[in-house]
């Protein structure tokens, strides 16, 4: 892995989105305006979801602050780079990526190094005024969290990996990242505990890494608990992270043999 | 200029790419199975030695892309190979990206919100160009385009032969070993295609002996750039050799005479009905001059006939402002060489 060519794709990236001032600005702001009202629902429904978050920092507001960041960044790990390459193919961009001596792998982290960092940015935004309204956050616990995100990451870009793959090679991601998303948004406990929703979806809900990431670092997080006792989500959503990220490069892989066999690496 | 195999830079033996052809909805569900392919390069073989220019001409859908492509890894053969340097392409795709760089013409394939100065220094460090050269090297090919005193103008505010010139430059960073170049001057303007040229030749050519494959549908370019030139048509090479040379070959033995007297016996001897083709390397001046008139020759003999001829006209005071060989034009080589392979075969 080329790590000056990754700052060099970020900084272009960067600042390519930092060119558009209002954009760039409005992302911001958004961030910040969200935990507003999530702050006065939370509030009107804590008497109910109260207890059955015991075991997840207790404090609605809190859970709904947390799951929404991970959630955000979630959707970014899974859909970025698919969209990326998409528009990326159909202007020659791609090609020129890939012309350059520096691998794949290197081109593919490059592209969303930025996205990845901004999405990491307006989370701590989210976090911080959530700090300051009120949540209390251990940051004793950062290494801990910092491992589950990382594990989150690679987990979500193999399925993004598997997205990007169909998309080079058959120009469609047969939707995958929208189901992957609307998936864990309402089965991996972002919203709402999965200990509350039924059984039979409670099953569905196990095979959402998302699930055991955002159970962790809430636990992490809001409860100050350390790796030792996270340990059982954390197992899971290595092993969900290892065999979604292999299948992820072996889709990729393949689309790219597949695509330079059939000459449409560069076809709109 | 000939090259011995040992120094070919670009070795090319066999190479062959077929593409599956686009089927309709419903011959797809009667024969869901049976797939058709039309071969885009047939067996093609050539040598590109060090600093050399290698001209690649052909229609529309000859395979000269597809032949670039393959070269620069973005397109997997069949059969045959390609090596660069002695690296195989298909073998060792990663060495070989280090050795050539293809010239995307997309102009969408640069970041338009960044300036030209940011857009290179990019690549420049996707090509690993060493930090401390880095703006060297991106002031010297701003100056090869002509782009240096809008280096700091965002690309988005380019012209289209601006984001050329962008691209070429992009291109010429990475200090390649090969360069491939599909139609490099199309959307230049005449001046900065003549400088463009003349720095391929003298900087690439010449003094760093890059290796030059070209694609392209210029006589400029297949004429005075190229060493040899391969013609292409649908997938297959039909002629290999000098373009010049070829051209001669091709040329037969029309020429074109001026004077006065065009029904004079010595030249009606050897008048055949010319065209307007005929006229086209044809002087303006004498175009425009009044009462001389242009009398199409087939002369056999080569230029000696043609010498002699001369001679017997000037002895027997005929008027002639000139005569000379009328030049095949790239298209008429094309052409030409197309149909003479169509009839053979």
């Amino acid at each position: 892995m080329n790590l000056d060519a990754i700052a060099a794709l970020l900084k272009a990236s960067f600042l390519t989105a930092a060119s558009y001032r209002v954009r760039f600005v409005q992302a911001m702001i958004t961030s910040l305006v969200t935990v507003i009202p999530v702050f006065f629902v939370a509030r009107a429904l804590q008497p109910m979801m109260g207890p059955t978050i015991q075991a997840e920092g207790k404090d609605f507001f809190a859970f709904l602050v947390v799951g929404f960041v991970v959630m955000a960044f979630v959707v970014m790990c899974v859909d970025s780079l698919p969209s990326q390459v998409s528009g990326d193919i159909n202007n020659g961009f791609f090609e020129a990526l890939l012309g350059a001596p520096v691998g794949t792998p290197t081109v593919l982290v490059g592209m969303v190094a930025y996205p990845v960092l901004f999405t990491m940015a307006r989370g701590a935004l989210m976090l911080s005024l959530a700090a300051v309204m009120g949540v209390h956050m251990s940051l004793a616990r950062i290494p801990e969290v910092a491992l589950i995100v990382a594990l989150l990451a690679i987990a979500h870009f193999g399925i993004s990996l598997v997205a990007t793959g169909l998309m080079v090679a058959f120009r469609t991601t047969l939707a995958i990242p929208q189901v992957v998303i609307t998936a864990s948004g309402f089965l991996g406990g972002v919203y709402w505990p999965t200990s509350v929703i039924p059984s039979w979806v409670f099953t569905v809900s196990k095979f959402v890494p998302l699930t055991y990431g955002l159970r962790a670092i809430r636990q992490a997080v809001l409860e100050g608990r350390a790796l030792p006792q996270l340990a059982d989500d954390v197992v899971t959503l290595a092993a969900f992270a290892g065999c979604l990220m292999a299948l992820g490069i072996l889709a990729m892989s393949l689309a790219l043999a597949h695509a330079r066999r059939r000459g449409t690496l560069s076809q709109y | 200029m000939a090259h011995s195999p040992a120094d070919a830079s670009v070795r090319v033996r066999e190479l062959t790419k077929r593409f599956p052809v686009r089927r309709g909805w419903g011959e797809m569900l009667r024969h869901p199975f049976d797939a058709r392919w039309v071969t885009s390069v047939d067996g093609v073989s050539f040598d590109v030695g060090r600093g050399e220019f290698f001209g690649l001409l052909g229609p529309n859908g000859a395979g000269k892309t597809t032949l670039l492509k393959m070269l620069a890894t973005f397109i997997i053969p069949d059969e045959g190979t390609a090596a660069v340097e002695g690296v195989d392409v298909s073998e060792d795709p990663a060495q070989a990206r280090a050795l050539v760089v293809p010239v995307i013409a997309s102009e969408r394939s640069l970041y338009w919100r960044l300036t030209a100065r940011e857009n290179l220094e990019l690549f420049a460090r996707l090509w690993k160009v060493p930090a401390r050269e880095r703006a060297h090297r991106v002031d010297e090919v701003l100056g090869v385009v002509d782009l240096r005193d809008t280096a700091t103008k965002l690309v988005g505010q380019f012209s289209s032969g601006m984001m050329q010139r962008l691209l070429i430059a992009r291109a010429l960073l990475a200090d390649p070993r090969v360069l491939l170049l599909d139609e490099p001057t199309r959307s230049l303007d005449p001046v900065s295609a003549r400088s463009f040229r003349r720095f391929l030749r003298e900087e690439l050519a010449e003094r760093r002996q890059c290796a030059v494959v070209i694609a392209t549908h210029s006589a400029e370019e297949a004429f005075d750039l190229c060493h040899r030139v391969a013609v292409l048509d649908c997938g297959r090479l039909l002629a290999l050799g000098v373009a010049s040379e070829l051209a001669q070959e091709l040329a037969g033995n029309r020429y074109l005479a001026w004077t006065t007297v065009p029904a004079h016996p010595l030249l009606a001897l050897h008048a055949v009905a010319g065209d307007e083709r005929d006229l086209e390397s044809a002087p303006v001046a004498l175009r425009d001059m009044e009462g001389w008139h242009p009398v199409a020759l087939e002369i056999r003999g080569g230029p000696e006939a043609a010498a002699a001829l001369l001679e017997r006209l000037v002895r027997e005071g005929v008027p002639v402002a000139a005569m000379e060989r009328i030049p095949v034009s790239l298209a008429a080589l094309i052409d030409k060489v197309v149909r003479r392979s169509r009839e053979l075969s």
